[in-house]
């Protein structure tokens, strides 16, 4: 049996597989029916999809959304806390600017008075 | 588009128009494919409720895809072949062999009573063979000998090469001869 050739095979075994081709289920209507009606389903679905307002979405919520979400929310009150904290305790080095006197001290220094040496050196050749 | 004026239509078009929302489109696709792929399962499964949850389920699946369906990609036909081969073997491979009580009566026909018979009888000791395959075994013969699709069609369903598609319908056809052609003076064909 195992050495018989492909189309001997086909052969003796046509009558069985031409039975079954003669005897195929017929779908019934109700099958056809649910088919049909799964069809329509996924339409309906695709428009609902489509169609879904996006109002239901609560105003805050999508400016939230906008601005990055909470995490952007977050950075921007670390960042005002930061500003407001260095507002109120200003380190010690910032209270010599503060102070209007010591400000123009510091600006008639003489670190600053290159430009005058400059100047008489060009007076002088 | 009128449900009449698409028998002309390619699958591939008529994706197009459901995907768009036209009925007779879907209409069409179901009655030039639902029954290929309900036969197919029966075959499979040996079961006709079985058969037709699978069936539906194929078609549901092709009802999903359509909006993203790209043409000339693969065929309609060879893609629900596909998936329903695939649901069928994943419930073969649950139950574990299908039960041979449950083989479906074949449907009636137009000849003679004898006649008829004995194409039941057939077909029905066809059914019985076929369950004592393997399911790849089982399917490759059915794809390749009742639904008379070719090699590469199969292939491309069953994702194998055409040389395993070959070999797999070989041997399953060397099991059917073992276990039908002892009976054929039964079943009138000596």
């Amino acid at each position: 049996m195992k050495n018989k050739p492909e189309t001997n095979l086909d052969m003796e075994l046509a009558s069985f597989f031409d039975a079954a081709k003669d005897t195929a289920p017929t779908p019934g209507a109700d099958f056809m029916e649910a088919v049909a009606a799964d069809a329509h389903g996924q339409t309906k679905e695709r428009i609902k999809t489509y169609r879904r307002p996006q109002s239901t979405i609560h105003p805050l919520a999508r400016l939230l959304r906008n601005i990055g979400g909470w995490q952007s929310v977050a950075t921007m009150t670390a960042c005002g806390c930061i500003g407001i904290f260095a507002g109120y305790s200003a380190p010690s080095s910032l209270a010599y600017f503060s102070n209007n006197e010591q400000a123009a001290e510091m600006l008639n220094d003489d670190s600053f008075s290159v430009a005058s040496d400059i100047e008489t050196l060009f007076q002088e050749g | 588009m009128a449900y009449d004026a698409m028998n002309d239509v390619n699958d591939d078009a008529l994706m197009v128009l459901y995907a768009n929302g036209d009925q007779n489109a879907a209409r069409s696709l179901t009655y030039r494919h639902a029954p290929k792929v309900l036969a197919l399962s029966r075959r499979l499964l040996a079961d006709r409720a079985e058969a037709e949850d699978v069936a539906q389920d194929a078609m549901l699946r092709l009802w999903k895809v359509a909006p993203d369906w790209r043409q000339g990609e693969a065929k309609v036909s060879t893609w629900l072949y596909r998936v329903a081969s695939n649901l069928c073997i994943d419930r073969l491979r649950k139950k574990k062999g299908a039960n041979l009580d449950d083989i479906p009566e074949p449907a009636d026909d137009k000849p003679s009573v004898e006649a008829r018979m004995l194409t039941k009888d057939r077909a029905r000791a066809l059914q019985t063979a076929m369950a004592q395959l393997p399911i790849r075994q089982r399917l490759a013969v059915t794809l390749r000998h009742i639904e008379e699709l070719n090699n590469p069609q199969i292939a491309e369903i069953m994702e194998i090469s055409i040389e395993a598609v070959e070999s797999l319908t070989a041997r399953g056809k060397r099991t059917l001869a073992g276990l039908l052609l002892g009976q054929k003076e039964k079943l009138g064909l000596e």
